[in-house]
């Protein structure tokens, strides 16, 4: 059988994909291990928070599902940080796990030019290589590429596609630690993917090992409540997708507890059978989600640990324990939740677990995602060392994207770190060494400022509309308020205010009072001056536009110097290494630089310039042999 | 690639004089013109050999050296280097260096082996600077400050300043990306602002070492300014001229004053005149006033000070102020000359300016010992400790404070940062300014940070 592409794994990595390619038009066929955990929240019921809420709005501006389904399974959305400026706002949900898993599957179901299968895939199918000859340059640069042209599963049905996507998460050689006994397998109770992770090893790709956890389930009925704090949802609250209509999500709390000095005790004197401390899991587990046994042993000092108790969904007692992420033995996680209050009689319904798996270092692939050994081969998500749903989506669409646009023999789609969090994710992905499994943090952008959730759609939605994936009515009415933003800012710059009129205003927050009349513009710049403040005084508007007038006058000077310093790097950005280039003909790059630039082989100097160990001397010979081949040619 | 050469030690008659080649022929030169008892192709790195230096064509023997042979990447520049220690004595040394250009090198430019090494990756670039600084060091002690730079004095104060900053960006991401771990820290960014205004200010001390100063000798006519210049270069021996161009002559000279080169400048005489030739004089000595470091005013002390003096000491303190010295009476050391004779009664009292006075006589020399002593207190009373000397550094450095600055202003705007995205844009640009001298930071580096400081993660 013939497709157009193949997507390999049903995690939010794989579903993106699969139903980017078919909305493109690409034939696509959707290989799932299990096709009821499709979408599965393997770890926490939520989506978003800092840096992955701006992933999600993203995605959804080129088109992505992530948004939409999290706005119809969401069920106590919360804006972080808005006591903080708006580039830095980033929105998060409970989700209900059950309801998600639908929603996907509902939509992968109906999707037009996309075949589902529940099939284990056990190989990649190379084009038969029959003696073509490189050079040795080309073979340096690898250029001797084959070519992905199918897949064989473990029933020994081989499928052909023009592009193969493979999106297995933490499936491939998956192995779950409770205490000191081990097992195979993708997730808790499902089989893991273990002969492809050797197909793509023999294919010549370099695979790590990382590891994660996830934290014990209980059964709400046995908690009692009243001995934890309640965090609410926002009443009013904001949603994720430009589709989104009349959004009036349930509106379920949270519930937080602290450890103490007993849980801490307990965990230390047990750690004789953590399978972490006794050298049993290899894997490398990310800093930012530690487990409660690192919690306790690297921050001895710190007594008391947040426990947030998350609602699994509408129609479940099942509650998720964020921040008791454990590899302890089930006699031992059992104990130290008595340890905590509003725990104390809890009953575990699913134990928490480590999982190691094997990844495939990524700098392994071009920022399109394809892989740079195999042509037609891409990979997504998890398997390229990731961490978190909204950063495998963001993959997924880029893959999937990408597939599309190979297909149809079109440009390929890369987005750039000054006009995206996804352009970070990836570069970051291709030139930085992954050391533990990489999530996203608003840190990690440098251009922060100007990359924000409120304006996705003005960075991005040209691209989705561009490649048929978002419709273009969405576009013009987002043009319509930046618009209307641009000439109520201009008014609001020259209006002013009497300090008759504003003083009592100002007094009333603690602004410094004026003694002339000062510029609506004015007074929104003042941090501590809220739109909502000088509502009486000015002219109704939506929130849509005041919002972002109100952005523009905090961020006042730092919007242009942002752009001021894209602008700057743009030719350093812009300037593309070929891929075939001989690094060895560079003289003087150091053995260090000359190793890390021909195994990663940036697509632009910008990129050359990140890579970790490449100093500034190196670019410049860099560039020095670039523009002599180039005087060459 | 070139294969480039000099002499890299400084023109004169030493004991032995240093020829450097550099590049990847370097070591087929070396058997090209060396013979001894192995080729130098052939010799382990960094290994010395003894042998001669012969013109392969002429078969003449020029001299006998030891010659070094150090082979890529352990080598200065990292390319293959060779160093040929001979005889000292320019024409020798010339010779050899001829005889390599000979045969395949190319005359380095000056501080290209510093720029090779920079290039390369070697050394970073305060280093790199540094390295010129020590090529071009005129005195004695600009050569060891130039040694302290080298050694990374400058990039640990920077380093320090650098650190703190780091540590206020991770406690401010750290408050961003896990709002509900860690709460919003209180900055206090006022010891960076001081240690980086120390910095700066110790910018024009290092200016002022590796350039020297201008003392200018100012006073009305005859009240002997060319006396006292004549015998403050000749009782100490003026050194070798920093500029090209500029000679020992009748007016200004250089001499060295605890290893500050100094310009001293005798001034015309300065009173009205009609006489052209006279008002270009007195012209000059203005604008020579205007970029005096110091000013030595002479008063002839026979003739007890009077009016004209208090009216010249005005114009010469607006002249220095001009300059940007606000507390211009410290960059004045008065001079009260013809001590020898009797003194009239003093007419008009210096009371209210408050600068040292030095009774001398410089026709009979008596007391002008104490004059070079107190321009040295003079010196070190206006400056603190050199550091900063490049004016890449002082941009970096100003660019950096600017920064702080808007940070400053931010966290004063409210108690609590409330826009803390924008104080950590600030503070992330400060760092990056000092990143341009001593490396950079990457958003990696501040991730480490938080990770290793707060226990964050759900």
């Amino acid at each position: 059988m013939n497709f157009d592409c193949i997507v390999i794994g049903g995690g939010h990595a794989g579903y993106e994909a699969a139903l980017a390619s078919s909305r493109m038009g690409l034939n696509t066929l959707f290989l799932t291990l299990n096709l009821d955990t499709i979408a599965q929240l393997s770890c926490n019921p939520s989506m978003g928070g800092l840096g992955k809420s701006q992933l999600i709005f993203e995605v959804d501006r080129l088109g992505g599902e992530i948004g939409y389904a999290t706005d119809q399974t969401g069920i106590g959305f919360k804006m972080l940080n808005t006591k903080k400026g708006p580039a830095v706002w980033s929105l998060r949900t409970q989700i209900d796990r059950k309801r998600y898993r639908e929603n996907i599957r509902k939509t992968v179901m109906n999707q037009k030019n996309l075949s589902v299968k529940q099939e284990e895939v056990t190989e990649i199918i190379l084009e038969d290589e029959n003696g073509s000859s490189f050079t040795k340059t080309q073979k340096r640069a690898g250029v001797n590429k084959k070519k992905a042209i199918g897949v064989r599963t473990r029933t020994r049905m081989d499928y052909f596609a023009k592009t193969i996507i493979v999106t297995t998460g933490t499936f491939l050689n998956g192995l779950i630690h409770i205490g000191l006994h081990h097992h195979s397998a993708g997730r808790m109770g499902e089989l893991p993917s273990e002969k492809l992770s050797n197909s793509l090893q023999n294919i010549g790709f370099e695979l790590g090992r990382l590891k994660t956890g996830t934290s014990p389930r209980v059964d709400g009925k046995t908690i009692d409540f009243s001995q934890t704090t309640t965090q609410l949802p926002d009443s009013n609250p904001a949603n994720f997708s430009h589709l989104s209509k009349n959004f009036n999500p349930p509106k379920i709390a949270c519930y937080i507890t602290h450890t103490n000095q007993k849980t801490q005790e307990l965990i230390l004197s047990n750690l004789d059978r953590s399978p972490l401390y006794q050298g049993i899991i290899s894997g490398i587990g990310p800093r930012y989600c530690p487990s409660i046994e690192d919690k306790c042993v690297k921050f001895k000092e710190k007594e008391s640990h947040q426990v947030f108790i998350e609602p699994d969904g509408l129609d479940t007692d099942e509650y998720y324990l964020n921040g008791l992420a454990t590899s302890l033995p089930a006699d031992i996680q059992i104990k130290i939740l008595h340890t905590i209050p509003g725990l104390k009689e809890v009953e575990i319904i699913r134990l928490g677990y480590g999982i190691e798996y094997d990844f495939v270092f990524p700098y392994q692939v071009y920022p399109t995602l394809e892989t740079k050994r195999v042509e037609n081969l891409f990979f997504a998500g998890q398997i390229l060392g990731t961490s978190g749903y909204e950063e495998a989506s963001a993959q997924g669409m880029i893959a999937g994207i990408n597939a599309g646009l190979k297909v149809k023999k079109h440009a390929p789609f890369i987005l750039k770190r000054d006009e995206s969090y996804i352009g970070v994710l990836i570069d970051d992905l291709v030139t930085q060494d992954i050391l533990e499994p990489y999530r996203m943090f608003t840190s990690r952008v440098e251009r922060r400022l100007i990359l924000r959730q409120d304006n996705a759609s003005e960075r991005l939605m040209k691209y989705g509309v561009k490649f048929g994936l978002v419709d273009k009515t969405y576009c013009e009415k987002m043009e319509e308020i930046k618009d209307k933003v641009k000439l109520k800012l201009k008014k609001f710059k020259s209006q002013r205010v009497a300090p008759e009129i504003i003083n009592p205003i100002l007094r009333k927050h603690k602004s410094a009072p004026v003694t002339q009349s000062i510029t609506i513009f004015q007074i929104l710049k003042r941090p501590e001056m809220k739109w909502k403040m000088i509502e009486s005084i000015i002219e109704p508007l939506e929130t849509e536009v005041s919002s972002k007038i109100e952005l523009h006058a905090k961020y006042d000077g730092y919007i242009k110097r942002e752009h001021e310093l894209v602008k700057k790097v743009k030719s350093f950005e812009n300037y593309k290494i070929p891929q075939e280039f001989d690094y060895l003909k560079v003289s003087g790059l150091s053995s260090e630089a000359y190793e890390k630039l021909s195994k990663i082989r940036p697509i632009t100097i910008g990129q050359a310039n990140r890579i970790s160990g490449v100093r500034s001397a190196d670019i410049t010979r860099l560039l020095v042999a670039l523009k002599s081949k180039a005087l060459i040619n | 690639m070139d294969t480039i050469s000099a002499i890299a030690t400084p023109l004169g008659e030493g004991g032995i004089g240093i020829v450097r080649i550099s590049g990847p022929n370097a070591l087929y030169i070396a058997d090209k013109i060396f013979k001894g008892k192995v080729k130098s192709s052939q010799v382990p790195s960094h290994t010395v050999h003894y042998g001669k230096i012969i013109d392969p064509d002429t078969k003449i023997v020029i001299d006998e050296v030891l010659l070094l042979v150090m082979r890529k990447p352990n080598t200065y520049t990292r390319e293959n280097m060779i160093e040929i220690n001979a005889h000292g004595g320019y024409i020798g040394l010339k010779q050899i260096l001829e005889l390599i250009l000979k045969n395949g090198a190319r005359l380095a430019e000056s501080g290209e082996f510093t720029k090779c090494a920079f290039l390369s990756g070697r050394i970073d670039l305060a280093q790199a600077e540094a390295v010129l600084d020590i090529v071009q060091a005129k005195t004695d002690k600009s050569l060891s400050l130039a040694v302290l730079q080298l050694n990374g004095e400058l990039s640990n104060e920077i380093q320090k300043i650098k650190e703190n900053l780091i540590e206020i960006s991770a406690r401010l991401e750290a408050s961003i990306d896990f709002p509900e771990d860690v709460e919003e820290p209180d900055i206090n960014l006022k010891e960076v602002t001081e240690k980086i205004t120390k910095l700066l200010k110790s910018g024009e001390t290092g200016k002022l070492v590796r350039e020297g100063i201008t003392v200018a000798i100012v006073g009305k006519t005859n009240v002997g300014k060319s006396s006292l210049f004549n015998i403050l270069v000749s009782q100490n021996r003026a050194i070798v001229t920093p500029y090209p161009g500029t000679t020992r002559d009748t007016i200004e000279s250089w001499i060295n004053l605890d290893g500050i080169p100094v310009k001293l400048v005798d001034t015309a005489g300065i009173r009205e005149s009609k006489n052209p030739i006279e008002k270009e004089g007195i012209q000059r000595t203005q604008e020579i006033t205007k970029e005096a470091f110091a000013v030595l005013f002479v008063f002839d002390k026979s003739e007890g000070i009077q009016k004209e003096d208090l009216e010249l000491l005005e114009d010469v303190k607006d002249k220095l102020e001009q300059n940007g010295n606000p507390d211009s009476i410290n960059r004045i050391i008065g001079i009260l000359n013809k001590c020898d004779l009797s003194c009239s009664k003093d007419k008009v009292k210096l009371h209210p300016y408050n600068f040292p006075l030095i009774s001398v006589s410089a026709l009979k020399k008596i007391n002008v010992d104490s004059i070079l002593p107190a321009i040295s207190k003079l010196i070190s009373l206006n400056n603190v400790p050199p550091l900063v000397m490049r004016i890449r550094h002082l941009d970096a450095l100003r660019r950096a404070n600017e920064s702080i600055d808007r940070a400053t202003s931010l966290v004063e705007a409210v108690r609590k940062p409330s826009l803390p995205e924008l104080i950590s844009y600030e503070i992330k640009e400060a760092i990056n300014a000092l990143g341009e001298i001593t490396g950079e930071v990457t958003s990696e580096d501040i991730l480490n940070r938080i990770f290793s400081e707060f226990c964050v993660g759900k």
